[in-house]
């Protein structure tokens, strides 16, 4: 790479500046926003001490609206955002994903951490598998260098069952998987 | 920003994504993987936006480095290192700020290119392929058949030539 000093030099950094802006696909602005709300933290609210018999109170009251909302869970199809994970194992092993399906959007988030780089001239390829095993491209990836990258999935996950990365090549992937995947997750 | 406020993302968005979008399409020459570049790059951006330090340079220049960075990652992937090099350096040689160029929003466009085109060709070669194609000095002397020490001074000269051009014409705060 350029020296680091130099790289950091607002001269450098000004040659970005020669490009011509061109206006991005109105998709794309959707697809940042969909992946950051995914990613949006829990507030965390400021402590309170609370007297005993107050948070005695409290536990009885979201013990009941917990079984209440089980109840109304168990009765009507979930439209809210379902999390699930995937693992890496063999050649991915200690790589892990966050799967966020908003329902509601038909839009899924997959933020992966802990991806080493693929081999020269391969990318990661995220499939969508159903029960009887037919596997549907959901795109391809390269992680950062840091192991990290944010996959939006386009599309419903209603239908499948796993989702899955193989390695395949780049740099657009293939149609069909060529190998066991090396990262899997239920979705279902 | 760093309230994780998608609102701020999305007007952050809205202002450099159209700047951001054409130098990862410059670097990958991909609409697809330009659009993965963007996309990871300001989901960083907002990820991390608490480390954002407006003493070390402009909201602009955090989002064009950002950009920049991720896509010189995702080319540095590709099969055979496909990159385009030898136009680089032609690209930017004939350009000059013109009258009514200069008289438009492009102003800083103008003069980032009519700095480029005043650098002596070899200079301006080393600098592009560094900026746009990320490769290293040691690269950049093997893919023009120099020495990494007139590599090296190239680079310097072209930084000074660039600093001085853009500090006069008030460019420097990316």
């Amino acid at each position: 790479m350029f020296e680091e000093d130099e790289l950091s030099e607002p001269a450098f950094a000004a040659i970005g500046l020669a490009v011509e802006p061109v206006m991005p696909p109105a998709t794309l602005r959707t697809r940042i926003l969909s992946a950051a709300e995914a990613r949006t933290p829990v507030v965390t609210l400021q402590r309170r001490r609370l007297p005993w018999s107050l948070l005695a109170a409290a536990m009885v009251l979201i013990s009941v609206a917990a079984f209440l909302l089980g109840q109304t869970i168990h009765r009507e199809a979930p439209t809210g955002p379902a999390v699930f994970a995937m693992a890496g194992h063999g050649a991915l092993q200690g790589a892990a994903a966050k799967v966020t399906d908003l329902k509601s959007d038909r839009v899924a988030v997959v933020e992966f951490n802990g991806m080493p780089a693929p081999p020269p001239g391969k990318v990661y390829e995220l499939w969508l598998i159903t029960s009887d095993g037919r596997a549907d491209s959901a795109g391809v990836f390269v992680p950062d260098s840091s192991g990290h990258t944010v996959v939006v999935v386009d599309r419903s996950l209603e239908g499948y069952s796993v989702m899955a990365v193989t390695v395949e090549a780049g740099p657009s992937g293939v149609s069909s998987p060529s190998q066991q995947p090396a990262m899997t997750g239920n979705i279902a | 920003m760093a309230a994780r406020d998608t609102a701020a993302l999305a007007e952050l968005f809205d202002r450099y994504g159209a700047l951001a979008y054409g130098v990862a399409l410059r670097v990958l020459r991909d609409p697809g993987r330009a659009q993965d570049a963007v996309q990871d790059a300001f989901l960083k951006l907002w990820h991390g936006a608490s480390g954002f330090n407006p003493a070390r340079g402009s909201l602009r220049g955090w989002v064009l480095a950002a950009v920049r960075n991720r896509a010189i990652d995702l080319v540095r992937g590709r099969s055979g290192r496909d990159r385009e090099v030898l136009e680089l350096s032609e690209e930017f040689a004939a350009t000059s700020a013109g009258p009514e160029e200069q008289a438009t929003a492009s102003v800083e466009r103008a003069a980032v290119r009519a700095a480029l085109g005043d650098l002596p060709a070899e200079q301006r070669q080393a600098v592009l392929l560094a900026y746009f194609g990320g490769y290293t000095q040691v690269e950049i002397a093997g893919l023009t058949g120099v020495p990494l020490s007139t590599v090296k001074g190239r680079m310097r000269l072209a930084m000074d030539k660039l600093a001085s051009y853009l500090k006069e014409r008030g460019v420097v705060n990316v």
